[in-house]
């Protein structure tokens, strides 16, 4: 696999900032004396150098005005020579816009310093309570743990997670496995691994999501704030000569979010006078800093109409984001192509349907915001960000897995070994080097691209939130693409069991809920919401009841017969911060109002429960429907479980032959078909079947009448003999030499 | 007929001198690739060797501030600063040191060297690539050795906003291992 490809996204002062390359504006600039020029004697060459150059510079400029006007005729050169009179009677004064241009770059280059500096104080402060965490006891054992992260060479390919298990001292760590990734740039051979957050420094450090400086110890913390106090009140005074200006109001929003002053940052980027969808940017970041994400999405949104399609291209790239294998095929995409294609991303990433925002793809924003910011000058506190030392890796790492809540330093002289593992690679100095550090309690909201392209076709398999343990603890063996940390803790619910059943108007569907996550097993009733969506447009709530924690419920509801995202959202109450959800896309069979006279159809069987004694399938109902098992696994605990379906165009008085037939399907080998016929092999497929024919009083049935009668039945179905495997059980109708099939496909568990 | 090559002009003499050389040169380079601090009685000497950042690995130059900086942790959060007068685009270092003016920053709260409005005398020179600061600011030397910090943060700033930083061991004379020159 290639290296991790990196967007560089334009920003407002991308060209123009401070570099003054473009001045003076004028055709003398050739002619400037510049310090860089090979000939350059300063003390001896100035005066001549600038006579001389002046003289030319007013030569050229006569010599192209006289050009010009020979060039035009009389009566119009008399009227320039007028025109230029007047003009140099009344005294020219230079272009407004020139000088204040060329006071800007003066105040950036000047910020530039100030934030430098300010960041190089940042750093010394950092680097001496990174220091002094690993001068505790058991601190030298934890700098050898990590050294491994810090050491990070870029050996493996950058879809290779690395496995790894720490030899360290400190028995806890010891007993914990991590995996990681390597996130790669194009242009270094600078790297950076990812990882949880596997041990506690000491002292312990706070989440620097929260605050850039819960990353230096409380001693440091006042002094910082002091200078930051400092710079902005530098950057304060810019903005109020520069309102315009993109890149001081972006560093200001920065700096006052680190200061912690967010009303500060709120109202910087509520005055901002930039590019319009800068100033948007900026608010959007501002409020989803502030955890409000509904109006943090809609400045997002009024951000990308604002922008060129070639901007929005770059902003929404979610090629990053991507497994590896993946990227191809979203870099085959037209940026036109893509705007559909990155929205269907967004809406199937949103971690609740039922809740208002999106706040995986504010996140997303919100990360691009901070790659703008930090990388508006080479270096930040601790980072570079040009790609020549490993920019690049770092834009992907941060666009992944959004900041670190910590990163560990390992020491001068590990930061000499990792610059020589470099230099000898031909690749520059990038100290200081980290770990970054994630907490664990963050989701992979993100489907597969392949699931993108067919939504309504995507299994509850294609999210994989996080895969936690019996005591609801993430696996920290498990490293996704990406992550995020939601507001409230998000977990996965079981896969369960859904059944679609046809109505005159649409589909009755119908979900299981297993609340079985160890952190919903106790507490208060869970908020479950059956919620359908066809697009982030368009959400409808299906059903909605409180079910107890740990227990299985059964939500049903009517749907249009279309493709539809189906979701199961439970939402915990209380003080319950914990969230679950299953999802998956699906597929309904038509109305009835489709099924023509005559016509007969099935629906696919579903499982019922029959643990319970006071399920009844002498006379079956849609009521029974609420004794769903909860799952298609069917365990040694379920081997007799009941199987209820529908008929459609069936009248109580119609005479028709049902088939209940349970099988595997696997397929058979060349070589297993020619031992079956020699009789050396026997046939690995199993099945077994059952036949009977209605009207039969002993078996009951009922109706539904209506233009199309409805026929509930239900057996029971003893799977004990069955080895364990995966099987096909097929409910089969014939009426009149016309057979119709529904089918489901289960697995008899061990 | 020749006559033998005696004194200098002999091949041992020759041989010798190459190795005196090659051993002083070596020492100069080991000499530049370290930085320095070293306080003396009356004076305290700083040796700045050039990092390889922008300055040596330029591809498009910049208008802006150099700037060094070295933060002397005595109590009072003293510094020192080597900044530009003025915004410049090069990358000769001679030429910016020259354009620049050897600053004191006595309050910790001077973070950015431009702030630095009292100007010392002393001065400041590029040999090498390394950058020399001799201070014999009395009352900067006798601050120095009454704190006696262990080690001092030195950083260097370019345009585009790199920057370096890096802990120097402070070596006093009185020092144990101190090696006089």
């Amino acid at each position: 696999m290639g290296p991790a490809t990196s967007v560089q996204v334009e920003t407002p002062w991308a060209g123009e900032r401070w570099h003054a390359d473009d001045f003076p504006p004028t055709a003398c600039r050739q002619l400037t004396i510049r310090p860089t020029s090979p000939h350059y004697r300063p003390l001896v060459a100035l005066p001549v150098r600038a006579l001389a150059s002046a003289a030319a510079c007013v030569w050229s400029g006569l010599r192209q005005w006289w050009m010009t006007i020979r060039s035009v005729p009389t009566a119009g050169r008399s009227a320039i020579v007028a025109a230029l009179f007047v003009v140099l009677t009344l005294g020219l004064a230079p272009p407004a816009g020139a000088q204040s241009r060329k006071d800007s770059v003066t105040v950036h280059a000047r910020l530039v310093l100030s934030i430098s500096e300010f960041q190089a104080a940042w750093q010394r402060a950092w680097r001496e309570t990174e220091t002094r965490r690993f001068e505790s006891p058991n601190g030298e054992a934890q700098r050898r743990l990590r050294s491994i992260l810090v050491h990070c060479h870029p050996t493996e390919a950058d879809s290779q997670f690395i496995r790894t298990f720490w030899h360290g001292s400190d028995e806890i760590v010891r007993q914990r496995n991590f995996q990681f990734a390597q996130v790669t740039g194009r242009n270094s051979m600078f790297a950076a691994c990812p990882t949880w957050l596997f041990a506690d420094p000491n002292p312990p450090a706070q989440d620097e999501r929260f605050g850039r400086d819960a990353a230096l110890l409380e001693e440091f913390r006042v002094g910082m704030h002091s200078l930051r106090a400092l710079l902005l009140t530098e950057l304060d005074v810019a903005a109020e000569n520069f309102p315009g200006d993109g890149w001081i109001t972006g560093q200001r929003v920065r700096f006052l979010f680190d200061q912690n002053d967010i009303a500060g940052a709120q109202a910087a980027a509520r005055s901002c006078k930039a590019e319009r969808w800068w100033c948007a940017a900026l608010r959007g970041y501002a409020h989803a800093r502030i955890n409000e994400v509904l109006p943090a999405e809609a400045a997002f949104r009024e951000m990308q109409q604002a922008m060129t399609p070639q901007q929005r291209c770059a902003w929404d790239d979610v090629r990053d984001l991507l497994d590896p294998a993946e990227r191809n095929a979203y870099s085959s995409l037209s940026c036109a192509a893509r705007v559909a294609a990155v929205a269907r991303f967004w809406w199937m990433s949103d971690p609740l349907l039922r809740v208002a925002g999106n706040e995986r793809q504010v996140e997303h924003n919100v990360r691009r915001v901070e790659v703008a910011l930090h990388s508006a000058l080479e270096q930040d506190e601790r980072y570079t960000w040009t790609d020549r030392f490993g920019g690049d890796a770092m834009v992907s790492l941060v666009m992944r897995y959004g900041w670190p809540g910590y990163t560990a330093w390992g020491g001068d002289s590990i930061d000499d070994d990792h610059t020589d593992y470099l230099e000898t690679r031909s690749s520059p100095r990038s100290s200081p080097y980290t770990t970054f550090e994630y907490s664990i309690d963050r989701v992979h909201t993100l489907p597969p691209w392949a699931a993108v392209s067919a939504p309504f076709l995507a299994p509850e398999s294609s999210w994989s939130l996080s895969p936690d343990d019996q005591l609801g603890q993430p696996y920290t063996e498990w490293w996704p693409d990406e992550h995020f940390r939601s507001r409230r803790r998000l977990v996965q619910l079981p896969e369960g069991q859904q059944a679609m059943l046809r109505r005159e108007n649409g589909v009755r569907v119908a979900a299981t809920v297993l609340l079985s996550h160890p952190l919903l097993r106790q507490g208060p009733p869970l908020d479950v919401m059956l919620v359908s969506s066809t697009d982030a447009a368009n959400v409808d709530t299906v059903a909605r009841r409180g079910i107890r924690a740990g227990t299985v419920g059964v939500m049903q509801g009517i749907i249009p017969s279309a493709p539809t995202m189906l979701g199961v959202e439970a939402v915990g109450t209380g003080n319950r911060a914990v969230d679950g959800r299953a999802r998956l896309g699906i597929v309904p069979p038509p109305s009835l109002a489709d099924l023509k006279t005559g016509e007969i159809a099935v629906s696919d069987p579903v499982l019922l429960d029959l643990q319970n004694e006071a399920v009844n399938l002498d006379k079956p109902s849609e009521e029974l429907l609420d004794q769903m098992l909860n799952t298609v696994n069917v365990d040694r605990r379920h081997r007799r479980i009941g199987v209820y379906w529908e008929t459609y165009g069936v009248s109580a008085t119609d005479t028709i032959t049902v088939s209940v037939r349970v099988a595997t399907d696997e397929q058979l080998s060349a070589m297993r078909r020619l031992g079956m016929r020699l009789n050396l092999a026997g046939n690995p497929n199993r099945e077994v079947v059952q036949s009977w024919t209605l009207p039969d009083p002993q078996r009951g049935s009922s109706i539904i009448p209506g233009r199309v009668p409805i026929g509930i039945n239900a057996i029971v179905l003893n799977l004990s003999q069955l080895q364990p495997d995966t099987y096909v059980l097929e409910v089969s109708i014939e009426r009149a030499g016309s057979v119709v099939t529904g089918r489901r496909r289960i697995t008899v568990d061990r | 007929m020749s006559t033998p090559a005696r004194g200098w002009q002999s091949t041992g003499w020759r041989f010798l001198a190459l190795i005196l050389l090659a051993g002083a040169q070596s020492e100069r380079i080991a000499a530049q690739e370290t930085n320095q601090v070293t306080v003396d009685n009356d004076r305290v000497e700083i040796a700045l060797v050039q990092p390889k950042l922008r300055i040596r690995q330029n591809r498009s130059l910049q208008n802006g501030f150099y700037a060094w900086r070295i933060d002397l942790r005595t109590k009072d959060g003293s510094a020192i600063a080597i900044a530009a007068d003025t915004a410049m685009r090069t990358d000769n270092i001679r030429d910016i040191v020259r354009g620049s003016t050897l600053r004191r920053c006595p309050d910790a709260h001077d973070f950015s060297s431009l702030r630095c409005s009292t100007r010392l005398a002393d001065s400041v020179s590029v040999r090498n690539d390394v950058v020399r600061i001799v201070l014999r600011d009395s009352s900067l030397v006798r601050l120095i050795r009454a704190d006696r910090p262990p080690a001092v943060w030195a950083s260097v700033f370019e345009p585009n906003g790199r920057f370096r930083v890096d802990r120097i061991r402070v070596r006093f004379d009185d020092d144990e291992d101190h090696v006089l020159r």
